[in-house]
């Protein structure tokens, strides 16, 4: 049994998980609804429990004020959320997870599912990714991404990532050492993620880091040299874009 | 205040053609911008207040799973329309994962009398293609209500893309009861005016094709073997234009 505390200002949104938990996932055992942030601080110390359902938007304290008073976190967090686009881009920037409200039935057995059938807990340094996030979005330099692998999870800095192909549903990174990361995020994921950093979708299977660019040679599309001998082909429909990225005064 | 934002773009559009000329193509662009912003797509409100009342529907009937599934996806919808509203354009994709939901939504409300296809020429990658947000939806609600839903039998409704010298070429199919049938069944002035969305969808595209095309829609007859009706075709022509970011 997965001993679960569900943590939302609106009583009927907890209510209405609460329901839907006990239909669809019997190894959820849920302690406690808790309506009040603060008594949520205070009630999750004391229970202990494995996994806890927090909403993001509510009065007094947020969701992510709430795990920072409760650092050093002991437990699994599955954050909910109705409509805040910020604080998603935050908690994908560190493979944590989400559910939107209302809840789905099958994306709510996935999430539980992820949390049963994990090895490791969730790193100390994937809350302290989205916090920082949270507090100071995009400073490629400072932020680093979580990336789930296949067999965990691998964080690093954003300026370290040369260029990401598509490879069906996993997306292949190539960094700045020559390794080579297989995540289980699609492509589209992935440029969602990166978009407000100087990444660029040059072709439907390849995102690249502008800054990693060291010659573009004209055609069609024109093709790109990279920083480590790589050559990636710009399709013709996003060539106009990429050179306004380059030289952006032109 | 539709007419004001059009209104004001053409006062600012005289203005400068009395002052300079390099700055004439801007302000035009700017112009155009504006105008498609007073055209922004914007969802039926009978769609949404008809879901809203099959949800009650299921509510009163205590088919509280149904009721549950229907809301959480028809706020997958309205959470996807409200991401993509601020938006001139959107990629094929994203348009193709609203345009989905919106049909799953209707399929659900007429229990599943009609079946759809999506389908792409094989060098056509809808992420590297761009679309004026929420432009195909009034075009497939049109094939449903006035195609598609007095048909006897199970509707088909065909989506289909090709890209053709930078223009994406879309064709939208229905086998259902045709225009000159569907017209005469219109009784009431709401239901007259219900192409209004599909007049809106065509006026922004045009505005958005710029003149860079021909027509930009054109609706047309599907004939049988035997040249009878046999259902609507609509084929929209969208310039793909190479700058927007």
């Amino acid at each position: 049994m997965i001993k679960a505390v569900i943590i939302d200002d609106e009583p009927y949104a907890c209510q209405a998980l609460a329901t839907l938990l006990k239909k669809h996932c019997p190894d959820v055992e849920v302690l406690a609804l808790v309506n009040n942030a603060k008594e949520a601080v205070k009630l999750v110390r004391e229970l202990q429990p494995q996994l806890v359902f927090l909403d993001i938007e509510m009065p007094y304290l947020n969701g992510f004020e709430v795990l920072e008073m409760l650092a050093p976190i002991g437990f699994e967090c599955i954050f909910t959320t109705s409509y805040d686009q910020y604080a998603i881009k935050a908690i994908r920037f560190s493979a944590l997870d989400y559910l939107l409200k209302p809840v789905d039935v099958e994306e709510l057995k996935a999430a539980v599912n992820r949390v049963s059938s994990k090895a490791t807990p969730s790193l100390p340094e994937q809350m302290e990714l989205l916090l920082q996030r949270y507090h100071q979005p995009t400073q490629p330099n400072v932020n680093r991404i979580a990336l789930p692998t296949l067999d965990g999870l691998q964080i690093i800095p954003v300026d370290t990532i040369l260029y990401c192909n598509a490879s069906s549903n996993y997306t292949v990174f190539t960094l700045k050492d020559q390794q080579k990361l297989v995540i289980s995020r699609t492509l589209k994921e992935i440029d969602e993620m990166l978009e407000e950093y100087r990444f660029l979708r040059v072709h439907h299977s390849c995102l690249v880091n502008l800054d990693e660019v060291k010659k573009y040679s004209r055609g069609e599309g024109g093709t790109l040299h990279m920083s480590d001998g790589a050559e990636v082909d710009v399709s013709r429909s996003r060539k106009e874009a990429l050179l306004r990225r380059l030289m952006p005064g032109k | 205040m539709i007419l004001g934002i059009v209104l004001l773009s053409g006062a600012v559009l005289a203005v400068v053609i009395l002052r300079h000329k390099n700055e004439k193509l801007h302000l035009r662009q700017r112009a155009d911008e504006l105008k498609m912003q007073a055209l922004r797509a914007q969802m039926n409100p009978h769609f949404i207040f008809n879901c809203l009342s099959s949800i009650n529907h299921f509510i009163l009937n205590e088919e509280g799973d149904k009721a549950s599934e229907y809301l959480t996806r028809f706020s997958r919808l309205i959470r996807t329309v409200l991401q993509n509203a601020g938006k001139m354009t959107v990629t094929l994709e994203e348009e193709l994962s609203m345009l989905r939901l919106y049909l799953n939504m209707e399929q659900l409300r007429f229990k599943e009398v009609f079946d759809y296809t999506i389908g792409f020429d094989g060098d056509l990658h809808p992420s590297m293609v761009y679309v004026p947000s929420f432009i195909l939806q009034p075009f497939c609600e049109n094939a449903i209500w006035h195609g598609l839903l007095h048909k006897d039998g199970k509707g088909i409704l065909n989506i289909h893309f090709a890209m053709r010298n930078d223009i994406l070429v879309c064709t939208i199919r229905d086998n259902g009861i045709g225009r000159q049938r569907a017209e005469a069944l219109k009784t009431s002035p709401v239901e007259k005016g219900a192409s209004f969305g599909n007049r809106l969808s065509a006026e922004r595209l045009s505005i958005f094709n710029g003149e860079h095309t021909g027509t930009s829609f054109v609706m047309e007859d599907v004939k049988d073997a035997e040249g009878q009706v046999a259902g609507t075709v609509v084929t929209l022509k969208i310039y793909n234009k190479q700058a927007h970011d």
